[in-house]
């Protein structure tokens, strides 16, 4: 049987603040398999990007275990720890963030082969994929657009190619609608759903829109800091 | 071609942020501007004073006999030695030339004031081309066709006097047997060394006439003027092996020189000091800025999985680049303003010890490019490193949720 592609077991997290304590997390366990698509719903605070984000490798549990395509998460700061996270980030961990996160002095193109530097393409290469990604998310004729010549939804389509650009195997994204209007939510969110498909890359969401969750066919509710339903309507994991 | 991509990434960064680096380049090109204008103007007056004052009569070496610059009685060096010693130095290729001088103390008269001088005498046609710096100002300068005994004297000497340039003058000095002996001598021409001491007791008759008033053929000093100042050490080595005679370089004979250069010295070493420091903190302020605007960018390459060092060493480069073309437009600048001043000849005012004035002149000094370029490379870079080290101290998520 092959090992699920991100199993967490007793994820836990809490954030002080002045002399309150929040529990962001207290005992996350979670499965997912290969070319999954699923999504964290919940009220705002609920503790859904401070989920991602711990899958996600940006951040520290205090307690629980995270183990990524076989590999278990060392969270301590040592350098060889700190080395074999962005060794997981880089080689299987794609992000979509709310804000897009484009680099307004670069263009799209630019922007989409930044994730490939860590790789030994030839610029040649780098930039073949990155067009190649982009055009795949219908910006073909946009290359060389900065971010703030292209509309919300067509950054955020950059920022999804550039979170493809090197086939990770899974992709996580912290509420990649929040910013969009209705038009460009849908065709995000119809994009993203092809990507799944022909790349069968896993997609892990977060998000309280109900556009994107009535596309995605898993869903897990988080509410203080515990996930309490799981709707999953069709195939079981 | 790892290296490429990065700086590659740096410069695109760079030249998109277009105001900003303008501002950080702007400050790093007027600093080396600055440090290179400041540095071809000490270079120029360290060598201004240094050839105007070799050139000015002191020559590069001067030969007396045993002890004869310490002791004032000392025997003086016997024309069969100097001659030894002429065909010794001319045999040298460093060496252009070699004069004797004849130096005395006494008493000018021109029959109303009497003044004490000190006098030489010298090889006329030797002596033009080593005191190229002591111009004429009234009359000629000694000739090797002037029929009977002339004198160059100093300007303030004259006006002391009250004579001109035609009027005969008497002057007087103890022989080499201590007996006394005195001249007349006419007045050709009246000289200006630009140091008033000197001009005020300045006396300069032939080696023939000196020779009858000394009542001795000696030689008190041989001056030997080289091509090059820089092969001065070189010659006076060689003839230190001699004990019957002593060796001075033009810088023992003129002290000043040291004095001079040392202050000069420390007041453009701290003047260049303040300006790096400036440079430094300005464009580090503005990289601060400038980079506080980018934590955001610093956290979504981490979360590629960038390293910190390597964000860190991204956003250095970006220093790094800065201070070289920031340096690189301000030495450009720089000389080109360097061209401008040497070529419209700004009068300066006289120098300390000095009454003449001078052209501001600036050199090129040719290592300070390098040094300079260097400099701002690593300012440039230390101001990007300093603020990159900071902004990536916060973690990923911190970074991340910036704005």
């Amino acid at each position: 049987m092959n090992s699920p592609l991100l199993q967490a077991s007793g994820l836990r997290k809490h954030f002080d603040q002045g002399d309150n304590r929040i529990d962001a997390l207290q005992g996350i366990d979670l499965c997912l398999e290969a070319g999954a698509m699923v999504a964290i719903t919940g009220h705002s605070g609920s503790g859904k990007s401070t989920l991602l984000n711990i899958i996600g490798t940006l951040e520290t549990p205090d307690a629980g275990e995270l183990v990524l395509w076989g590999n278990p998460v060392r969270w301590s700061n040592r350098s060889a720890d700190v080395r074999q996270r962005e060794q997981l980030r880089e080689q299987g961990l794609g992000f979509i963030f709310q804000n897009f996160n484009l680099n307004p002095a670069l263009t799209a193109l630019e922007n989409v082969s930044l994730p490939l530097l860590l790789g030994n393409d030839s610029r040649r290469q780098r930039e073949q994929k990155a067009a190649a990604m982009l055009e795949r998310v219908g910006l073909g004729e946009r290359l060389h657009h900065r971010p703030g010549q292209l509309s919300g939804g067509q950054q955020q389509r950059v920022a999804v190619a550039r979170a493809l650009v090197r086939q990770p195997r899974l992709l996580l994204a912290d509420e990649p609608t929040a910013n969009l209007d209705s038009q460009s939510t849908s065709l995000l969110l119809e994009l993203l759903a092809q990507l799944n498909r022909d790349l069968g890359t896993a997609m892990l969401f977060s998000s309280h829109d109900e556009r994107l969750l009535a596309t995605v066919p898993r869903q897990y509710h988080l509410q203080d800091g515990r996930i309490q339903t799981c709707h999953q309507p069709e195939t079981s994991a | 071609m790892t290296i490429n991509k990065w700086l590659a990434l740096s410069w695109l960064n760079l030249i998109r942020n277009g105001r900003r680096s303008l501002i950080s380049g702007g400050v790093i090109a007027f600093g080396s501007a600055a440090l290179l204008l400041s540095i071809g103007y000490v270079s120029a007056t360290f060598e201004g004073l240094r050839e105007s004052t070799i050139q000015g009569g002191l020559g590069h070496l001067q030969i007396a006999a045993h002890n004869g610059f310490d002791d004032p009685r000392a025997e003086a060096i016997s024309a069969a030695q100097a001659q030894q010693l002429e065909q010794q130095l001319q045999a040298m290729p460093e060496v252009r030339l070699t004069t004797r001088r004849i130096l005395f103390e006494g008493l000018a008269s021109s029959g109303d004031v009497t003044i004490a001088v000190m006098g030489r005498g010298v090889d006329i046609d030797q002596e033009r081309k080593i005191s190229l710096f002591t111009p004429i100002v009234e009359g000629r300068n000694l000739s090797g066709q002037d029929s009977g005994w002339q004198a160059v004297i100093g300007d303030r000497l004259a006006r002391n006097l009250g004579v001109s340039v035609g009027d005969s003058l008497t002057l007087l000095t103890n022989t080499r047997y201590q007996g006394i002996n005195a001249i007349d001598v006419t007045i050709k021409g009246i000289n200006r060394s630009g140091i008033p001491e000197l001009d005020e007791r300045s006396v300069m008759i032939s080696l023939a006439a000196a020779s009858l008033l000394t009542d001795s053929d000696q030689v008190s000093r041989l001056v030997v003027g080289l091509y090059e100042t820089a092969n001065t050490d070189l010659i006076a080595d060689r003839l230190q092996a001699d004990t019957s005679i002593s060796v001075q370089r033009w810088i023992d004979l003129f002290p000043f020189y040291g004095a001079v250069v040392n202050l000069y010295h420390s007041i453009f070493g701290m003047m260049g000091g303040i300006i790096l420091v400036v440079v430094f903190l300005s464009v580090s302020n503005s990289m601060l800025m400038a980079f506080m605007e980018r934590v955001n960018e610093s956290g979504t390459l981490r979360a590629f999985g960038f390293s910190r060092g390597r964000v860190i060493g991204l956003f250095s480069a970006e220093g790094w680049l800065l201070g070289a073309l920031g340096a690189s437009a301000g030495l450009e600048i720089g000389l080109l303003l360097m061209l401008l001043i040497n070529q419209a000849s700004i009068p300066m005012p006289p120098p300390p010890g000095r009454s003449v004035g001078y052209p501001l002149v600036l050199n090129v000094e040719v290592l300070a490019v390098p040094a300079i370029l260097a400099a701002m490379m690593l300012c440039g870079t230390l101001a990007a490193w300093l603020p990159a080290r900071r902004m990536t101290a916060m973690t990923i998520t911190a970074a991340l949720n910036h704005y």
